[in-house]
Order: structure tokens, then C-alpha cells, then sequence
């Protein structure tokens, strides 16, 4: 076990800036994930961790010490990537033993780990077949077995369960998580899936063009997003982010949308946007389970009109594509009462609301420390 | 009208057998074929399209034999996941070559260019190469291309797999507006789950080379027809418990249960069966007093609008979904409740009860 301090990095390529100023601190057996859209830089972030990369500027310290002149094999760092690289040609036993036989433990405790992490991953039938007999999903609970083995202080997982189908990542994701907690080691967890993200992290750290937008609890991300990049890609289906022009005509704040319709603003997303003086163009974000239809419920919700354009199954619920003029408006059809063509009155709670400036990505307003 | 019937198909591989498959598609339907990798799924396209000859059966186009037709008279165009892009050509000219192609005249390729660039929202990257677009531009030109060809039918394979998740969600739906728009026969192929059964009037559910079963989502999610579909449609997917009806078929029972559980409706006295439950359709209650089965919970999955509790019952881990942001202590005991309507039952060959 481990802990991790990311210090003001910064990793370059020739002239592009992979990682630009990224400081993170990561406790000891803390599960952390680093989340965000392919190219953002999080596996460059992984990789100097472990030690594949060195930063161009700034360090990486474990346990408040600078390894960098450490080789990679003397981090005690295990690895599982998204391609297993688990040695076919050997047995699923050899595959788990091996890392243990170059550490030279003993064949006894050798055997007796071997055993216990293949009962582990309910692979102890297959012990004696080739790794290459294995099932695709035989062979990641391999991979993840075969590090896990020799019980690194730092665990550092690259999309481990993207080729999976979704059904056994479910699974997985719920059987990674018992892991964790069983073997109590530091976890990096590189992935571009919110969900998987969401489920598994103590803490997510998102990142976009090699910049840290947000770090913190699941659900303080999820609540509180402090930037629209984070409020867009936290959460499934994704937040309703309604772009345009702020306007004041005589008192009343409205967002201008492209294609002539226009939100009204009320109640505290009105503050919230008024708190910034130099906000022309914003965003207004909310959640598609905060939208409601039928009777009012609060004085200040704002009140639109719109027409069901297409309605999706999503899992047990209904999501229902709202449009005002060019805009469209996800919310859910909880009741399943909606029908395509409906013209229909929907309201937008102010307090569950958030108001982002469009020009620089910021969350606006008091309720963001 | 039926646009594409697919009568007793049968194609057969050294190892594989597709069929016999019996589908009818509906001209302006949105037809998804679901199936997890390597069901069959593909060659069913290929068949449609004339890539494939099959061995028995037959399949008609607006009451043609399609055997009697060339690839080109079928007039089905398909996009493929890959996109099949011509890399040296510029957006414009991948869109107009199936028309080049099929010799129509000048201004029946501007006026298609003029449709498809509005529709697809793609004047702005005409003029550039794949290689200089997004994915989700890629994507757009490719659908452009089989859109100018303005077919019987376009049949898709897998085409926004290759993108990010937010941007396929995006796709999906703006695909979903482009069929119903232009009153189009769409065939979709994916094995994404959530993206079928979003994006089709209706689903098919492939398994190992036969179809499992047909009907709207809304059917298939709430209906499944067997063991095997109920088992790939949903995520997380359906809890399944091994188990006996007993004697007197009024009461399931499992090894795992605390307690066994009353059956509302038609039961197989005595026999082995399955039952299956939906995350959403369980319950959990602090209040021991409640009626219900033991469960311990074991870890939970915060994700925003719902959270998914994963929690032990008996020797099995069962995913609970519960609406909102919920708390609980690992190890935390609690009772389940079943929604008793929304029970699915199946017998020992995987049929529904």
C-alpha cells in the first residue's frame, strides 16, 4: 500500500502537451479513477505513474518519496491492462504462479496462493488447461488474478472490462470493488466509462486535454459538477445543457436558445446567473429526473411547453425527447403516459437547476464553493 | 406493408448454422437485431443484402423473390461499422458515388446532395477528407452515402460502435429522427443492448443462430420469452435464483431463500424452475418485520440518479435497483421484497411459465 502524490506534472510530445499542470493526491487504499474521453491524457497520467513515462515537468512522489530513479519492476506496481497479456501457451496455474516464482517465494505458499486466487475468480477447474482454452471472460478474471497475486502496493487497472460484454462487467465491476476492499491496495483505474467510473472510485479525477476538471467522491461530482465539461459527461442519460444568450428585459432574466425559444429564469438558477456579471452567454443544466410534468409543485418552476418527439426504452424507464422549437429537453416518462406528438407542459425545478457560463465553462452561483 | 420477409432461411457454416429464420420488416419500421457476438446477427444483413446466398428458405423484397434479383436491383444499401469510407475522396464525393455510380444525371445528384447535406446536418465538412474528420463526422458521411442512395432499404451494422459513449447516445437518437423523418425501412444491428432496444419499433433477439425472440422493447424487456433472452436484455441484467415450485404450486423455492416466496398465477407443481428478478423490481426495507427475504449488502454502486446495491442472498450476489442516492453500511442487513407482479418465471428447458 501506497500513497500517491501527483505534483503540478506536465508530460509533452514534441510540441503537444499530453498532460498540462495535473497535481492529484491519492491515499493509501484509496480506489481511484481517471476518467474522461480517449486522448484526454489519463493513460499518460497512468503510465508515469508506473513509471513507463517521466514527467517533463513536475513529480510523482509514493509515500512522500521520488522513485523516478526506481526501475519499473522495483515499484512493486501490478498492472492489467485491456489486452489480459496473459501467456497463452502456458496454464492457467503457470500464468498465476509466475509472478510469484520471480519474486522466489517458496513452492509451497506458492501453491497454496495459487490455489486460493483461482477460488477466488471460480477458475480453480480450469488450473491445468492452457490460459489460451479460456473464455474471454475467464481470461480477464485471469489477468486481474494474475497481479493481484502478488499483492502490489499500487494496483493500476487500463479499461480492464472494455471488451467485455455488459451483463459479466456488471459482474465484474461488483466483483473488482469486493477486491479492493478485501486486499486493501492502492487502486488507479483508467477508464473513458462514467458508470464504470461512478461504481467503483472512492474518488474520480476527470480529466480533458491533459487538465483536471474536478476530483472528488462519485456523488460530489455528480451533485455538484463544477464545470459544464463535468456536469456533460457525469451521468447516464447526460444532464440537459441548454446553451444561449442571456437577456434582461425589464427584470426578468431569460435564456435566449438558438431557434427562438427562451427559459425564463427563476428562483436560485436566476441568482446563479446573475452572480457573475460578466456572463453573456450561458449554460443552463438540469438533470432529466428533476424535470416533471403535470401540476405545479413550486412557485418559482419554470414552466415550458414543448412536444414529444422520440421516446427511448432505457432500462425500466422511458426517456422522452422533449422539443421546444430546435431544442430538446430529456426527461423521463415515469408514468409511461407520454406518446410521440404529444404537446406537453413540463416544469424546471430552479433549486435543482445549475447555471454554467458558456464562454468559459464555469459553474455560476453560490451554491458552488 | 411488409418491405423485407425472410421466409425459413437457412445458411449453414462448417461450424455455424443460421436459421431457419423467419422475419417479416415493416416498410418505415426501425428493425433492431440484437444478439451478442457472433449470433448471426451479420449474415442476417448480408443475406438480405445478397452478400449471402441461403441454402433453404427464401427472402422477399416487395413481393419479389430476392434470389431473382442482382445486389444492385435488391436497392438496399448498408452501412457498415467500419464505415468503408473511400480515404482518398472528400466528404461530397463518398456521399454522390453510389449515384455516379448508377449513372443518374447532374441535377439528380445536387438535388440528393442538397437533401442529404440538410438532413445530415454535413454542408460544413463536404469538402473534406475522412482522415480530416471527427468520428461522428465520418459517421454522418457514411449515412449521407447510403441516405443519397435513397434504397428500398438501409441496413446498418453496428455503425456508431466505434464512437464515445455520449456521442453514440446522440446519434442514436438523431438516427432514430432521420428514419421516422423520411418515413425510411431502417434494419439496425448491434450487440449494445441499451442501443437497440432505445432506437427500434422493434427488436430481434439473436442467439446461436436462431431468433430467440421478436417484439417491441416494451415486450421483450418486460416479456422475455425465455431464460436466454431474459438473461442478455438488461443492465444490470435480471437476477436469476434456481429453485422448485412446490407441491402444491402455490410457493417458489430456493436454497437461498429465508423464506419462500407465494407465486401469483400459473405454476408447475413440483418441477425444478428459475425465477428472475429485475434490479428495479426489488424492494429493500430496514424494517425486519416486513415481509420479505434476508439479504446482506455487500457494496453499492453510487450512480447519480439511482443506486445499484449489491447484496448476498443465500450463495448468490443479487443487484438491487434503488431510485436515488442511497447510503448503506457494507454489511448492512435488510429485507428484499419482490414485486410480485413483475416475477419471471421459467421452466427447467428455459421456457416462460
Amino acid at each position: 500500500m501506497s500513497s500517491i502524490q501527483i505534483q503540478n506534472v506536465t508530460k509533452k510530445f514534441g510540441n503537444f502537451t499530453a498532460v498540462e499542470n495535473l497535481s492529484l493526491e491519492i491515499e493509501e487504499g484509496e480506489f481511484v479513477a481517471l476518467l474522461g474521453p480517449s486522448g484526454c491524457g489519463k493513460t499518460t497520467t497512468m503510465n508515469m505513474i508506473a513509471g513507463l513515462e517521466a514527467p517533463t515537468e513536475g513529480a510523482i512522489l509514493f509515500d512522500g518519496k521520488d522513485k523516478s530513479g526506481l526501475r519499473i519492476q522495483d515499484r512493486n506496481i501490478g498492472f492489467v491492462f485491456q489486452n489480459y497479456a496473459i501467456f497463452t501457451h502456458l496454464t492457467v496455474y503457470r500464468n498465476l504462479s509466475y509472478g510469484l516464482e520471480v519474486k522466489k517465494v517458496a513452492k509451497p505458499e506458492i501453491e497454496r496462493r495459487v490455489r486460493a486466487m483461482a477460488d477466488r475468480m471460480s477458475i480453480s477447474h480450469r488450473l491445468d488447461q492452457p490460459a489460451s482454452s479460456l473464455s474471454v471472460n475467464e481470461m480477464q478474471k485471469l489477468a486481474i488474478g494474475r497481479s493481484a497475486i502478488v499483492e502490489p502496493s499500487i494496483f493500476l487497472l487500463d479499461e480492464p472490462l472494455s471488451n467485455l460484454d455488459a451483463g459479466f462487467r456488471a459482474y465484474m465491476r461488483a466483483e473488482l470493488k469486493v477486491l479492493q476492499h478485501e486486499f486493501g491496495q492502492t487502486m488507479i483505474y483508467v477508464t473513458h466509462d462514467q458508470i464504470e467510473a461512478m461504481s467503483l472510485a472512492d474518488k474520480i479525477a476527470i480529466i480533458d486535454q491533459g487538465k483536471l476538471m474536478q476530483y472528488g467522491a462519485p456523488l460530489e461530482i455528480y451533485n455538484n459538477p463544477m464545470n459544464r465539461f463535468v456536469a456533460n459527461f457525469v451521468g447516464s442519460p447526460r444532464m440537459n445543457l441548454i446553451d444561449g444568450e442571456l437577456r434582461d428585459e425589464s427584470g426578468q432574466l431569460k435564456l435566449m436558445l438558438h431557434g427562438g425559444a427562451e427559459i425564463p429564469l427563476a428562483g436560485q438558477v436566476k441568482s446563479d446567473f446573475t452572480s457573475d456579471n460578466n456572463a453573456h452567454s450561458g449554460s443552463f443544466g438540469i438533470r432529466p429526473q428533476d424535470i416533471y410534468f403535470g401540476s405545479r409543485r413550486g412557485d418559482d418552476d419554470i414552466e415550458m411547453h414543448g412536444v414529444v418527439e422520440v421516446l427511448e426504452r432505457v432500462g425500466p424507464k422511458r426517456l422522452a425527447y422533449l422539443q421546444v422549437l430546435e431544442t430538446d429537453f430529456l426527461a423521463f416518462d415515469d408514468q409511461d403516459q407520454l406518446n410521440v406528438g404529444d404537446e406537453v407542459r413540463f416544469f424546471l425545478p430552479p433549486d435543482k437547476s445549475m447555471a454554467f457560463n458558456l464562454s468559459s465553462g464555469k459553474r455560476l452561483g453560490a451554491s458552488v464553493q | 406493408m411488409t418491405a423485407i420477409e425472410i421466409q425459413s432461411v437457412v445458411k449453414t457454416y462448417p461450424e455455424f448454422k443460421l436459421g431457419p429464420i423467419n422475419l417479416a420488416i415493416s416498410q418505415g419500421e426501425f428493425f433492431g437485431i440484437f444478439g451478442p457476438p457472433s449470433s448471426g446477427k451479420t449474415s442476417i444483413l448480408k443475406l438480405i443484402l445478397g452478400l449471402l446466398d441461403p441454402d433453404e428458405g427464401k427472402i422477399i423484397l416487395s413481393q419479389r423473390n430476392a434470389a431473382e434479383m442482382d445486389v444492385a436491383e435488391r436497392d438496399i444499401s448498408m452501412v457498415f461499422q467500419n464505415l468503408a469510407l473511400f480515404p482518398h475522396m472528400t466528404g461530397r464525393e463518398n456521399i454522390v458515388f453510389p449515384l455516379v455510380e448508377s449513372g443518374a444525371s447532374e441535377a439528380a445528384i445536387a438535388k440528393s446532395l442538397d437533401f442529404v447535406s440538410e438532413v445530415l446536418h454535413v454542408s460544413h465538412i463536404l469538402h473534406k477528407n475522412p482522415a480530416q474528420m471527427s468520428g461522428g463526422e465520418r459517421q454522418r458521411i457514411a449515412l449521407g452515402r447510403a441516405f443519397a442512395a435513397d434504397s428500398r432499404a438501409m441496413l446498418l451494422d453496428e455503425p456508431i460502435a466505434a464512437l464515445d459513449a455520449r456521442l453514440r447516445e446522440e446519434m442514436r437518437v438523431e438516427l432514430k429522427r432521420l428514419q421516422r423523418e423520411n418515413n425510411k425501412t431502417f434494419v439496425y444491428v448491434s450487440h449494445d443492448e441499451e442501443e437497440v432496444m432505445a432506437i427500434s419499433d422493434r427488436v430481434a433477439v439473436v442467439i446461436d443462430g436462431a431468433i430467440a425472440q421478436i417484439g417491441t422493447p416494451d415486450e421483450v424487456y418486460g416479456h422475455p420469452n425465455s431464460l436466454e433472452v431474459a438473461k442478455v436484455i438488461g443492465t444490470p441484467p435480471m437476477n436469476l435464483f434456481q429453485g422448485r415450485f412446490s407441491d402444491d404450486g402455490l410457493f417458489f423455492e430456493s436454497d437461498g431463500f429465508s423464506d419462500r416466496l407465494q407465486i401469483i398465477g400459473t405454476t408447475r407443481k413440483g418441477e425444478t424452475a428459475t425465477l428472475g428478478i429485475r434490479p428495479e423490481d426489488i424492494w429493500l426495507t430496514d424494517d425486519p418485520g416486513k415481509v420479505g427475504l434476508d439479504v446482506t449488502v455487500s457494496s453499492i454502486e453510487p450512480l447519480g440518479g439511482y443506486t445499484i446495491v449489491n447484496a448476498t442472498l443465500g450463495q448468490q450476489i443479487v443487484k438491487i435497483r434503488a431510485p436515488g442516492q442511497m447510503q448503506f453500511e457494507d454489511g448492512a442487513r435488510m429485507r428484499a421484497t419482490f414485486d410480485e407482479r413483475r416475477i419471471h418465471l421459467f421452466d427447467h428447458a428455459g421456457e416462460r411459465v
